[in-house]
């Protein structure tokens, strides 16, 4: 029994592709789902998850608007993809319109965690003040990530932040940047990396737009 | 591809040279289909390897090298 391993959305023109067994499953109006036709599940090794991303990057080539799939998303037919995913075929459409002629680049920020300071001058009960504290400590961690990236505000299309919990990595910034602005946000992006400062940064890129995929399609 | 400055090549990490980044922006991201479809890895439980692969990233990602001072 073969599978479909669904890798990518993409919308435009009908494109017939033969490249290293790509289908194009015509979804609905303009958007379709670039396919392989496999026996099996995809096994997540290092070969695997290159040949994924490689993949995705080539439909760039002919598609100025694609989704990435999550890895390991197969379907019996094509028929089971459609209707999976026709309820949400509206928002499919906002979200390749979104990100239309755009790539994503990370920056990793690494620093260590502002102290939550807990007042013990405070006529608030103890849970009250260390919440409180929590949240300021939050705030100062968002603030001057702001502050640290705000050279590349002016470049990028939309932000995504993932705080982390494990010291020294801070956070995961993901920038949707306009093709037309790569080289620009790139050098900006090298200065910043370039400056000594208490958050270090570490960028890669350009990716497809992974993190701008919606979490869900149901 | 459009030629990268050297300054740019120094800092800005190639996609495709780093396995880390590359297992939580594969794994870890991307569009989630629901309903009658299989979200199947070779018969292991997706969530556990996006766990394992979300708490490998964190712990292992190595800190930024110390920049460079420019003259």
């Amino acid at each position: 029994m073969t599978l479909l391993d669904a890798y990518a959305l993409v919308s435009g023109p009908a494109v017939r592709i033969r490249h290293d067994g790509v289908e194009l499953v015509p979804l609905f109006d303009d958007i379709a789902a670039a396919c392989r036709i496999v026996e099996a599940p995809p096994v997540p090794d290092a070969v695997s998850l290159r040949a994924h991303d490689q993949s995705i990057r080539a439909l760039d080539e002919h598609f100025a608007a694609v989704l990435p799939i999550r890895f390991g998303t197969v379907v019996p037919d094509a028929e089971s993809l459609r209707a999976a995913l026709w309820s949400s075929r509206d928002r499919i459409a906002e979200t390749l319109a979104r990100v239309d002629g755009c790539v994503q680049f990370t920056v990793r920020l690494f620093a260590a965690r502002p102290e939550a300071s807990v007042s013990a001058h405070d006529d608030r009960g103890p849970g009250a003040r260390y919440l409180e504290a929590r949240r300021d400590a939050l705030a100062t961690r968002l603030a001057r990530a702001t502050h640290r990236l705000a050279p590349l505000e002016p470049l990028r299309r939309e932000e995504r932040r993932e705080l982390h919990d494990v010291p020294p990595l801070d956070a995961s910034v993901y920038h949707l940047v306009p093709r037309e602005h790569v080289a620009r946000y790139e050098s900006a992006l090298a200065a910043l990396v370039d400056t000594p400062d208490a958050i270090r940064l570490r960028a890669s890129g350009p990716w497809p737009v992974y993190a701008f995929a919606p979490r869900e399609f149901a | 591809m459009t030629r990268r400055d050297p300054p740019v090549m120094d800092v800005l990490e190639q996609a495709d040279h780093s396995l880390l980044e590359l297992v939580d922006h594969v794994l870890n991201k991307g569009v989630v289909i629901t309903g009658d479809v299989t979200l199947g890895v070779a018969g292991v439980d997706l969530i556990y390897l996006r766990l394992s692969a979300v708490l490998c990233a964190a712990d292992r990602v190595l800190e930024a090298p110390v920049p460079r001072r420019s003259r």
